[in-house]
């Protein structure tokens, strides 16, 4: 693995230094197939050769059920992971917010649902913690509409998540299996 | 009319219909982002309504001001610069409008998808299928355009600008066809074998990392490199710096896609070698700006002049500017291990993505587009509506990026604090975050209402652009038609 990396970055930089030094300006004949050859060895060393790396299976790597997987479609259809991110890394930062994440629990993610931004808390280990009503009433509408909604579970005043009022009771019903699978 | 003139032969006819395109959806992207911006602070805005939930709108704004303004405009300035350093005509006027045609046509089609809810949900890369296919079409096309013209060309060296044109255009479809996951989808690789979960993050991030510098980075330099000597008036600073530049450029940039997953669960070596090229793009980095400040001595005093020679200037001095900046805080800030892991996931990301988008290409393209549309359409802009654009824009961007930076210190401070714990049964120490999410979200109320200013006041300024390039075409068309 090394040493094919190693290899690959030399041949970049003999690419790099070649053309340089070979002349004062770059031609069409040396660009386009130094340009392509650049790319390749680059994708190679960052993106098939970690591929190989093999991954070890972990406890929270499961298959989802069928009812999960569509909730999951549901949560990438409506963009909760530009919000929410399901990654936690093992640094003082994420300290608290349950196991740090590894390559193994996200063996049956595609597409990856790592996010970047967390507008929202993360939600690696969401599972369990609230009952299915609380994720109803939260999705429905996060924040306390009416009177009789103030202190009501899954009422969070001041969230400003949206509402996603609009979904179909099935949608809703798979959603939440999904969210309680995150564990 | 020969439908608007998308099967127009005229000379330049193609890059006017890029940018006037461009300059379209850049409208409708502006205002995507200011109800994004709203909905921060009164969440029920245009809710309960899927096609205008915030998780939809979000992919809209990213890939309109992508894929539509930003590309757009970048080709149709390319296509003006290329015949004016080849010394030939473009090769076909007529394929460079059909390419334009279907274009706008690629944008329409995954504005519908992505509101609809169609996405492939990997950012930057939500396009579905169809759509992946109609852009690599109109990517092709282009390439050959190009390339044709490059190849019959009557200057014998090829300028900077040249080599950053066909660069992007050498990288881009590889980028997009191994990187989107188009392949994976095509071949069903993806969501089990060799491509799933932290896979698919890992080619996720080398696909949008590599697509925004050699793609919207690399058009990006091409149009810089091109206008710096024209309206600075002064001779490139030094041409080794470029070739240096451009190569390192070549070899550094493309290795650091995994710094976007800084400690995540892939593989530590891969990490690191992503940070040391990150680092390492300090000099390709440097290459540029110092040819760029070197080339601009003794002109900055005309970011004060009033004059329509002055204006495009104007606005590529910002844009250079904030390229340093941004380049900067990229190996600075995003990069080393420490820093990133108090800023990852906080709205510095995001800061520092409209710095580049915002700040570096939408200036850089601003400034092309104020000096090439005059003398495409032989008709003036308007000298008060570009300074009313360049006042509100540049305040409103300052006022934004100070915000969205500083509130990403205050979640990085929040999520960091912790209580520490001693367990004295096991003997452990646990660390237990000290205060909950919700209040973050609430401490950040105040900068989310500032930002919305912020965005206001550049949306504003950019509709003003808008407003005065679609005004200037409807004096040039009218103007034409009492010619004839
Ligand atoms: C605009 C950003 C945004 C989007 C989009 C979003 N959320 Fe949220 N979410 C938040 C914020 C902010 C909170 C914290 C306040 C609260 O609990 O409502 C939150 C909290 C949550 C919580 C409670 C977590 C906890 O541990 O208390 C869940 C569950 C959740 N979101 C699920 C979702 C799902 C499912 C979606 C997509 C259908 C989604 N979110 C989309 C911003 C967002």
């Amino acid at each position: 693995m090394y040493t094919a990396l190693l290899l690959l970055i030399l041949a970049a930089s003999i690419l790099c230094l070649g053309g340089i030094y070979y002349k004062r300006s770059v031609t069409f004949g040396l660009l386009v197939p130094g340009a392509l050859l650049m790319i390749i060895i680059a994708f190679l060393s960052t993106a098939v050769l970690p591929s190989m790396e093999k991954i070890p299976s972990t406890p929270k790597g499961l298959p989802y059920t069928e009812k999960q997987l569509l909730g999951r479609k549901i949560y990438v259809r409506e963009g909760c992971v530009y919000c929410h991110t399901q990654q936690v890394r093992p640094i003082k930062t994420d300290a608290g917010l349950g196991s740090v994440s590894q390559a193994g629990d996200y063996l049956y993610d595609y597409p990856h649902l790592l996010g970047t931004e967390r507008t929202g808390p993360d939600l690696s280990h969401l599972g369990g913690k609230y009952e299915d009503q609380w994720h109803r009433n939260h999705l429905t509408n996060p924040r306390p509409k009416r009177p009789e909604e103030e202190g009501m579970p899954g009422k969070v005043p001041g969230s400003i998540m949206p509402a996603f009022s609009y979904l179909s009771g099935e949608e809703m019903d798979a959603l939440i299996a999904y969210l309680q699978a995150l564990r | 009319m020969d439908l608007w003139g998308f099967l127009s032969d005229k000379e330049n006819s193609a890059a006017r219909n890029f940018i006037l395109s461009s300059v379209i959806w850049l409208a409708l992207v502006v205002v995507v982002a200011l109800v994004l911006a709203i909905k921060f602070n009164w969440p029920d805005f245009l809710s309960n309504v899927s096609w205008l939930s915030f998780g939809r709108l979000r992919p809209l704004h990213v890939n309109g001001a992508l894929f539509g303004w930003l590309s757009m405009s970048n080709v149709g300035i390319m296509l003006y610069i290329v015949p004016r350093l080849t010394g030939v005509r473009l090769w076909s006027e007529r394929l460079g409008n059909l390419t334009c045609l279907l274009w706008n046509l690629f944008l329409g089609f995954s504005a519908v998808t992505l509101l609809a809810g169609y996405t492939q949900g990997r950012e930057y890369a939500e396009y579905i299928l169809p759509i992946d296919f109609l852009l690599m079409l109109c990517l092709f096309l282009l390439l050959y355009n190009v390339f044709k013209t490059v190849l019959t060309r009557k200057e014998k060296v090829m300028y900077v600008s040249l080599w950053y044109f066909v660069g992007a255009l050498v990288w881009t479809p590889f980028i997009y066809v191994v990187g989107n996951n188009f392949l994976m989808d095509l071949t069903g690789l993806g969501g089990r074998g060799p491509v799933s979960g932290i896979n698919d993050a890992m080619l996720n991030w080398w696909y949008g990392h590599n697509l925004i510098a050699m793609w919207f980075g690399n058009l990006g330099l091409g149009i810089f490199y091109y206008f710096l000597p024209v309206l600075t008036r002064n001779a490139l600073y030094s041409h080794r710096l470029s070739l240096i530049g451009f190569w390192t450029l070549a070899f550094f940039y493309v290795w650091n896609g995994q710094h976007h997953l800084i400690y995540g669960p892939g593989p530590d070596w891969l990490e690191s070698v992503a940070i040391i090229f990150s680092v390492l793009m300090v000099i390709p980095v440097f290459a540029v700006v110092y040819n760029f400040f070197k080339t601009a001595q003794g002109k900055w005093h005309l970011l004060f002049q009033n004059s329509q020679e002055a204006l495009p200037l104007k606005f590529l001095l910002i844009g250079g500017f904030a390229y340093f900046l941004t380049c900067m805080q990229g190996p600075l800030t995003n990069a080393p291990r420490t820093i990133n892991a108090f800023f990852h996931f906080s709205y510095w990301i995001v800061g520092h993505a409209h710095l580049a988008f915002l700040g570096a290409f939408s200036f850089i393209n601003m400034a092309a587009i104020y000096y090439v549309l005059p003398r495409v359409l032989k008709t003036p802009v308007s000298l008060r509506l570009a300074n009313w654009h360049f006042g509100l824009f540049a305040t409103g961007l300052m006022t934004f990026l100070g915000v969205l930076h500083s509130s990403a210190i205050i979640q990085g401070g929040l999520w960091t604090a912790k209580i520490q714990e001693y367990d004295f049964l096991t003997g452990a120490t646990l660390w237990r975050p000290a205060v909950e999410h919700i209040e973050v979200v609430r401490s950040l109320q105040p900068f989310y209402f500032a930002i919305m200013i912020g965005a206001s006041l550049m949306v504003v300024g950019i509709l003003t652009f808008v407003i005065n390039v679609l005004w200037t075409a409807y004096k040039a068309a009218g103007r034409q038609e009492a010619e004839v």
